[in-house]
């Protein structure tokens, strides 16, 4: 796999623009380095290496840009072009990443060094469409340029447009230690994430005002992953949107510039993986998931929250899913959050269950408040508990107590799901409910009446109720179950001790 | 427009946050519920005033965009497709009133 040096240096007098200038009526010899005299536009920026000695014309020639070409001045200098080439490593680099990593020059596979002191920019859109694939990414590495080849990554390199003009990206590539920055001032200027890039180390800086800029990181059937990037704005109204894969993990002080209103909005479908990232930024009056239209899914795990940060805004259509999983602004091990179409799912530490579930310290339940569309093939459900089953061949009972501020459930409104190995042969689980049978035509009965002690401060009439089945595991594994609530407009706590 | 915002549930935790529910309700009688762990020092009020003005000025940044930047529920979707092709979908197969169809869109977006 080739590698190819890029480095637009200040866009004057370093990198690129420290290669010498063509001049006219002037004696070159074999191995002299020379770009062109006249302002190539974007993106034609060349180096031409001298590969038959002769004194130049009067006029500088016509360049051929393509790679490895030959311009011939008549009767002088034969010149070839070798902008990015290893061979001539940071002495005729090319000036823009667009072009060092876009078809003509690399192949599927290669890399692109970049240098610690790249700073390019322009003011025009710039789309960087690498030559990568899934099975041969272009590597794009910010290098320290002291040494050819390099020997230590970097992760100073910046690109940047200005105006009015977005920054897209395409085909697959790894890309290390650059800062993206689309736009100036109050024009509209997006970075779009087309292709499948993995960002490490980098950052992408949404730079102007604009209420209509944002930063869609996978858009069309791409893949995004970033690793430790800072996604920055620069207005209240601009967001983060995902149109297909989004993994975004382990980045301190994740939200940078101008904290957006909402984080999350916007979009036409997709999943969204966030964890270990820092969104503490983002504290009261801020939003990190906005209502989604589309179907959307959202996982965030163990990730630092803003203080009083409103998690997600109510889902109004099926198909959209926040879960946040041990996130918090303090120090807990336990906060839980999920919202959904047919309602919300909460951690409570006030209203539980005596003896009951707990992190060894604080006691904890989880609140159910379902919305108007809960129903029963369309239900709210509780997150997965999962255990350790040593019993097979004899019957075990898995239960759930929960309680409700007088409202008597009924096993066409609340029941427990388990699914365990029950055949002894496949890891092929079988789900057993004490739901009703038939919640069609079959006459639902009222869940068990439990007589357990809850905390049930607020709770003006608790209704104690114990949701049950029994199952005879087939062998030894992991068995999982989960409560589910489907009367709507009803709010039920729910311990978390299932286990027999 | 917002015209009554109010604090349906202030339910304190065992660590002195409180889960905080408000519910924002518009002149067209839809309102929108909003839930955070608020902090026990929280002024919940402020909030209160706070977010009824951002989901007011969210309101009126929707319903001011152009119709093909919009995002519609699914039951807008829906009428709106039955404005277009009529209920029973035959627009899509007659060609004269295909032609109505793509007038009707048209005159939709613009």
């Amino acid at each position: 796999m080739a590698v190819w040096y890029c480095n637009y240096g200040n866009g004057t007098s370093t990198g690129y623009y420290a290669v010498a200038q063509w001049a006219a009526l002037t004696s070159y010899s074999i191995g002299d380095l020379r770009r062109q005299l006249a302002a190539p536009s974007v993106g034609s920026e060349r180096v031409f290496r001298c590969t038959t000695a002769g004194t130049s014309l009067a006029s500088e020639p016509s360049w051929n840009l393509t790679k490895g070409a030959t311009t011939t001045e008549a009767a002088g200098p034969v010149w070839t072009e070798v902008t990015g080439n290893s061979t001539y490593g940071w002495t005729a680099p090319h000036a823009r990443l667009q072009s060092a990593a876009s078809s003509g020059w690399p192949a599927a596979g290669d890399t692109v060094y970049l240098s610690n002191n790249h700073a390019e920019t322009q003011s025009a859109a710039m789309t960087i469409t690498s030559v990568g694939t899934a099975a041969n990414p272009l590597s794009i590495i910010c290098v320290n340029d002291g040494a050819t080849p390099p020997t230590a990554r970097a992760t100073t390199a910046t690109v940047s447009t200005t105006g009015a003009s977005t920054i897209t990206t395409g085909g697959m590539t790894y890309c290390y230690g650059v800062s993206f920055s689309a736009g100036s001032g109050s024009s509209t200027a997006s970075w779009v994430g087309g292709g499948s890039w993995f960002l490490k180390n980098s950052n992408i800086t949404l730079n102007n005002t604009s209420a209509s800029s944002i930063i869609t990181a996978s858009t069309g059937n791409a893949f995004a992953y970033y690793s430790n990037v800072v996604l920055a704005f620069g207005a209240v109204g601009q967001s983060l949107a995902i149109n297909s894969t989004f993994i975004w993990r382990d980045t301190a002080n994740a939200i940078g510039g101008t904290v957006p209103t909402t984080l999350f909005t916007g979009g036409i479908t997709g999943t969204c993986f966030i964890s270990g990232v820092d969104l503490s930024a983002a504290g009261s009056g801020k939003t990190l998931f906005g209502a989604y239209f589309v179907p959307q899914i959202f996982y965030l795990c163990n990730c630092k929250l803003g203080a009083s940060v409103v998690i997600s805004a109510t889902q109004s259509n099926i198909g959209a899913i926040v879960e946040v999983i041990n996130c918090d602004s303090a120090d807990t091990n336990y906060r839980y959050a999920k919202q959904t179409f047919a309602g919300a799912v909460v951690q409570e530490t006030t209203i539980v269950r005596s003896s009951g579930s707990s992190d060894g310290t604080t006691p904890i339940s989880y609140k159910f408040a379902t919305s108007a569309n809960s129903k029963h093939y369309f239900p709210l459900y509780g997150p997965w508990i999962n255990f350790w089953n040593d019993t097979t061949g004899s019957s075990i009972t898995v239960k759930a107590e929960v309680v409700t501020d007088n409202v008597t459930l009924t096993d066409a409104e609340a029941w427990i799901e388990v699914e365990a190995d029950l055949n002894g042969s496949f890891p092929i689980s079988t789900t057993t409910t004490d739901q009703v049978a038939d919640p069609i035509f079959g006459t639902p009965a009222n869940q068990t009446t439990s007589a357990v002690t809850w905390t049930t401060t607020g709770l003006t009439t608790p209704v104690k109720q114990t949701l049950s089945v029994s199952i005879t595991p087939q062998e030894k594994g992991p068995i999982r179950a989960r409560v589910v609530l489907a009367k709507p407009s009803t709010t039920m706590y729910s311990d978390l001790l299932v286990r027999p | 427009m917002i015209v009554s915002s109010k604090i349906i549930e202030d339910a304190p935790q065992k660590d002195g946050r409180r889960w905080i529910t408000e519910r924002h309700t518009r002149d067209d009688g839809t309102y929108q519920d909003v839930t955070y762990m608020a902090e026990s020092t929280d002024a919940v009020g402020d909030m209160l005033l706070i977010r009824a003005a951002q989901i007011e000025a969210e309101d009126s940044r929707i319903a001011n965009l152009p119709p093909e930047e919009k995002t519609y529920t699914q039951s807008e979707v829906l009428a709106k497709v039955e404005k277009i092709f009529g209920k029973d979908g035959k627009a899509l197969f007659a060609p004269e009133l295909a032609q109505a169809a793509d007038a009707a869109q048209a005159a939709e977006i613009e």
